[in-house]
């Protein structure tokens, strides 16, 4: 069975060995489904029943080492770390940003931050508030335009959300993750560039009582740009220049979260300050 | 994981507590490895052999840009009393107390012969003439 994904304007052909490898990249990547195409990269990818019970999964790229995975979450992991990497490769001219990327009013916005910052559960909890699915964990912004394209892969968590914000049945239940296939997001899925209008950056604070928000300078956005980049090594200057200039034409915030739904609420009336300038 | 982890914001306020064991003749210059852009007044560096990032406010910015080899402390003292109309011994403070931490971030190296004259750092007077 064939898949063919068309991410970034990249193709990736990946060849999968069994129905249920298939089933799993379709539900995490079927918004990215492409007619076929040889493909820029190519995957094979496959999983075994052992006697245990267990199933263990493989991918190959050509001219790799295969990489093995003891469960779907882990397999869905490292394909996506490799791919990504790939993708990064392929497309040197993108600034690539660890982030969660959502649209409104026609305008696109990231949540930026570290791992554990909250960018996962605080993109999904948005797009019950007036905001449309662009991407999750990875934002790609092309320089010369300053939008962000979109990769609507299944959402991803690590953990349950708050009982107001409850998954859509299709969930798949990982080992230690839950995928929202992008079919199932209640919003919009985008599949074209959107201008970008804003970045936060995340700040995940045990116990506050209430989310807080202020405008960061320049300088301080590019900083937090900066710590954040997944390739900046691609570009002139360790891509400070290039933080520089996409920082400068945004307007960048430092968001300490607490109550989902306050979060939301915070974010949601800055946008509308930001989109009506 | 990100090349550059976040740095810190720099300095959050002069630390006054001890001196800069420079004299105020002394001559620093920034090191040549280390980017730096001034952004609305602000200073971004990237020290990419650390794999830090910094921001440098206003004050650390003036005192930085100045920091080329040729200026001594006493100079750049002076001309931050001036640029920002403070009292020239709260200047010479904030100067030696920023310096010190920019040494500490290893931001700084000394002037060499190249930079200043016949390798020792030029006294005051000359450098006011």
């Amino acid at each position: 069975m064939m898949l063919v994904l068309r991410v970034f304007g990249c193709y990736v052909m990946v060849r999968c060995e069994d129905a249920e490898t298939h089933a799993l990249l379709l539900a995490n990547y079927g918004h990215l489904e492409s007619p076929p195409h040889p493909g820029e990269l190519r995957y094979i990818v496959g999983s075994q029943q052992q006697p245990q019970g267990d199933r263990l999964f493989f991918i190959v790229r050509a001219g790799q080492p295969p990489l093995r995975a003891a469960d779907a979450g882990e397999f869905l992991f490292l394909f996506e770390k490799d791919m990504t990497v790939e993708l990064e490769k392929c497309r040197r001219d993108l600034y690539f940003v660890h982030a969660g990327v959502l649209e409104f009013r026609h305008r696109a916005f990231m949540l930026i931050g570290p791992s554990g910052s909250g960018k996962s559960t605080t993109t999904w909890a948005l797009l019950h508030h007036d905001c449309h699915y662009l991407s999750d964990e990875l934002g790609a912004v092309d320089l010369r335009t300053r939008q962000v394209l979109p990769y609507p892969h299944a959402l991803c968590l690590k953990k349950t959300p708050p009982p107001s914000y409850p998954l859509p049945k299709q969930t798949l239940s990982a080992a230690r993750t839950l995928h929202i296939p992008a079919a199932h997001l209640p919003c919009r899925v985008h599949r074209r560039a959107v201008p970008l209008a804003a970045t936060f950056f995340l700040q995940y604070q045990r116990g506050a009582s209430h989310p807080t928000i202020c405008p960061l300078s320049t300088a301080a956005a590019t900083v937090r740009l900066l710590a954040n980049a997944l390739n900046p090594l691609a570009h002139p200057e360790a891509g400070l220049d290039a933080a520089i200039a996409l920082t400068s034409g945004v307007m960048s915030f430092e968001l300490c979260s607490a109550d989902l739904t306050a979060t939301c609420a915070l974010i949601i009336e800055t946008l509308g300050r930001v989109v009506s300038r | 994981m990100p090349p550059f982890p976040e740095g810190r914001q720099y300095p959050p306020w002069p630390d006054r507590s001890s001196p800069s064991r420079h004299s105020l003749a002394a001559c620093l210059k920034r090191r040549l490895d280390v980017k730096s852009r001034l952004v609305d007044g602000e200073t971004v560096v990237l020290d990419q052999q650390a794999g830090v990032i910094h921001q440098l406010n206003a004050t650390a910015s003036f005192i930085w840009e100045r920091c080329d080899g040729q200026s001594t402390l006493t100079d750049i003292a002076q001309q931050l009393a001036h640029a920002f109309e403070v009292d020239p011994h709260v200047a010479s403070r904030d100067v030696n107390a920023i310096i010190r931490q920019l040494e500490a971030l290893h931001l700084l190296e000394p002037c060499t012969g190249e930079d200043g004259v016949n390798g020792k750092t030029p006294a005051p007077e000359s450098r006011s003439r």
